[in-house]
């Protein structure tokens, strides 16, 4: 019998998060693939726009046409909205994935560096060669430094991805049920092809009660990121959360973890909201674990803590010994949902979430601070903050995080003084993650209940559709700090876009290459989108594009010129003649 | 440039189905390390093949015009649209698989008002 999948579709949008760049692609589903010849002339007002882009690229600055999304997508196009928005939520409160960006810059810095470029424009854990000087000693110290990151994010990368559970994978059997057949397997994740490391983590092999069909998966972050917010968007919808009767194509990554955690916990709970909110504060919990501060010798607690497949699974199946959540009549669904991940952590000696995200609030503020430290004035006060900072136990500070908040305003104050630092205004954003966490525990498990909330703190930094670029809905009414919350950094909504477009931009570098990111992934850029073509195409430009390049005197400026300057990787002919370019207009 | 992708290979990808086709034009990397929505992986590579077919049409549909009496079958039709592909440069996508979505949009309705100077 064939079973159409269980995931919902026809939706006039659909949606992707970038977990490298943070930019949301969206992408309308009623295109014609077969390409038609556009028309088109430009408007005044494009003409007037593209000025102020030459004007700007002379001063080395990117501008953006940015609108408001809610102008592009109509009420059925939200729930993909909500659903990236969920990812986004992810990405910037989970501890491993907070480790993940800082690991990935630095990964990014070094291939700059190898690629006889300056890396001192990115922000990342391992301090600048800059400060170095010319201390041969200390660039050594700058590359070696980088393995034991660059092995902990091989790791990271491969715990999150999606990859089928392959008979190879299975090193113990743990059969819960037979009807239907439900195995939690202990497995080995292989970090990659090049690598004979392989991680411990769960998995489940789901067979059916209809049909042959069976359904095998790891709990990777990516089963685990959208299962959550698969659930999340039904909840929102006031939708039952579904009892599947098969998993087929795409239905193990949306609900493949949800069926699991169903099986192993349906008959436990009185209520389907509890049962799901159960889930939810279970996904949650298996996200937020203190995943900087564990070393191979801690044995099984460095699985439980790094990889998120064996933590998810523990939780999981551990779970079946504690009395199931339950929502209050009345009263704080957050507060219900941190009560419970409390209870579970004191249950399994695991440190309580709120602990590991003030020790991730320590470790932010420490890489934020690396790429300010210049930038600070020096003076005794300035200098015993500094040192409390960095050499407080890692043990202490997280406890007493309202210590940092003298560090916090040190930034706040260097930051008119600083040139670009990419990555920052996202740490920066993290970090505010983490306070939020801190101030409002359990939120983040519950986007469908916070969702007001949680759209007004931490808004998509951009959308991108069809080449335009989108501010979220909140960025548009410009609201700050409805949640009164004493942010530790203060958000600049352009700064941030600017870090994503960065990000994307300069990605080849990671495999050696110069060429921008946006060609590298196949999207479209606005330059391109508005008629100005790519630079890097090996076509060249259309004889339209090139006119309209030479009438704003725009050269082969675009989102990659700029970053690729500044970090001197350019060839060298392009960095001449933009310094020359950006030296004349600052005379 | 026929043998260079074998029919077995075309063969291969004609049995999948348009979703699963879209999904290998998206870059290995985004695939594997992105999260998308139900079905948000499918629209990027509904994206990406409207984006490049614009490099691609003239190419595929100068190969076809030139051929379309001769070549029978499905098979023999991805093999010829995707030699025509691998002569486009820096395509940057799985050649067999866009030569099987191109198949399955239709040459005729793609290649409608191309002209073609070997039929002259």
């Amino acid at each position: 019998m064939q079973h159409s999948s269980n995931v919902s579709h026809s939706k006039e949008v659909e949606g992707q998060l970038s977990i490298a760049t943070l930019i949301c692609n969206l992408f309308r589903t009623d295109l014609n693939p077969v390409p038609r010849a556009q028309g088109g002339h430009a408007s005044t007002a494009e003409d007037i726009f593209l000025h102020s882009l030459a004007y700007y690229a002379n001063r080395s600055n990117e501008v953006y046409a940015l609108k408001p999304i809610t102008k592009a997508l109509t009420s059925k196009a939200r729930n993909t909205l909500f659903h990236e928005r969920i990812h986004y939520w992810q990405v910037m409160s989970c501890p491993l994935q907070q480790f993940r960006f800082v690991a990935a810059l630095d990964r990014l810095r070094l291939a700059i560096s190898r690629l006889g470029g300056k890396p001192d424009h990115l922000c990342g854990q391992i301090v600048p060669r800059a400060i170095y000087g010319s201390n041969s000693d200390a660039k050594i110290k700058f590359e070696t430094a980088l393995a034991p990151v660059y092995d902990s994010l091989k790791q990271a990368d491969a715990l999150f991805k999606a990859m089928p559970l392959t008979p190879q994978m299975i090193r113990l059997p743990n059969v819960i049920s037979t009807e239907p057949y439900t195995d939690m397997p202990l497995i080995s994740i292989p970090v990659d092809d090049s690598d004979t490391t392989e991680l411990p983590g769960y998995g489940a092999i789901l067979g059916f009660s209809e049909g042959d069909d069976v359904a095998a998966f790891p709990f990777n972050g990516r089963y685990l990121f959208e299962s959550a917010a698969y659930a999340s968007e039904l909840l929102f919808d006031g939708k039952p959360l579904p009892r599947p009767a098969a998993l087929r194509g795409n239905d193990e990554i949306y609900l493949g973890v949800w069926e699991f955690w169903r099986r192993l916990h349906a008959s436990r709970y009185k209520s389907q909201e509890d049962l799901a909110i159960g889930f939810l504060a279970a996904v949650d919990l298996a996200l937020t674990s203190d995943a900087i501060d564990v070393n191979p010798t801690d044995g099984e607690y460095e699985y439980e803590m790094f990889s998120l497949p064996y933590r998810f699974g523990k939780l999981a199946y551990g779970l079946q010994g504690l009395p199931p959540f339950e929502l209050p009549h009345q009263g704080d669904p957050a507060k219900a949902v941190n009560d419970f991940q409390e209870r579970i952590c004191r249950y399994v000696g695991w440190p309580a979430p709120t602990f590991a995200v003030q020790k991730m609030m320590v470790f932010l503020t420490r890489v934020i601070f690396q790429s300010c430290a210049r930038y600070i004035p020096a003076s005794k006060d300035n200098e015993e903050r500094i040192i409390q900072l960095f050499t407080t136990s890692d043990f202490e500070l997280p406890r007493n995080v309202d210590k940092l908040k003298d560090v916090w305003d040190l930034i706040d104050d260097a930051r008119p003084r600083l040139p670009v630092f990419i990555g920052m205004h996202i740490l920066g954003a993290m970090l505010n993650a983490c306070k939020y966490r801190v101030e409002f525990p359990g939120r983040f498990a519950l986007p469908h209940i916070y969702n007001e909330s949680l759209a007004e703190e931490f808004p998509l930094p951009i959308l991108q559709m069809d080449g335009e670029y989108y501010l979220d809905e909140i960025w548009g009414t410009m609201v700050s700090n409805p949640a009164q919350i004493n942010w530790p950094y203060r958000i600049d909504p352009i700064g941030l876009l600017d870090d994503c477009i960065a990000l994307l931009s300069i990605r080849p570098v990671q495999m050696g290459s110069g060429k921008c990111g946006f060609l590298e992934e196949i999207i479209d850029c606005w330059y391109i989108k508005n008629g100005l073509g790519c630079p890097q195409k090996s076509t060249g430009y259309t004889d339209k594009e090139q006119a309209r390049r030479d009438k704003f005197k725009l050269e082969d400026w675009c989102h990659w010129t700029p970053r690729a300057v500044m970090l001197g990787y350019a060839a060298p002919e392009i960095q001449r003649r933009w310094r020359k370019r950006w030296a004349s207009a600052a005379k | 440039m026929m043998d260079e992708i074998s029919r077995q290979e075309a063969e291969a990808y004609l049995g999948m189905d348009e979703s699963a086709l879209f999904s290998l034009l998206v870059p290995e990397t985004v695939r594997s390390q992105d999260v998308f929505s139900a079905e948000g992986l499918i629209a990027r590579g509904r994206q990406i093949f409207t984006s490049k077919l614009k490099d691609a049409q003239q190419s595929v549909c100068t190969a076809y015009l030139s051929r379309k009496d001769t070549v029978k079958g499905a098979s023999e039709l991805t093999i010829l649209v995707a030699g025509a592909l691998l002569s486009v440069s820096h395509l940057g996508v799985p050649i067999v698989p866009m030569a099987v979505l191109i198949v399955r949009i239709g040459l005729e309705e793609l290649c409608r008002g191309t002209s073609n100077a070997t039929q002259q």
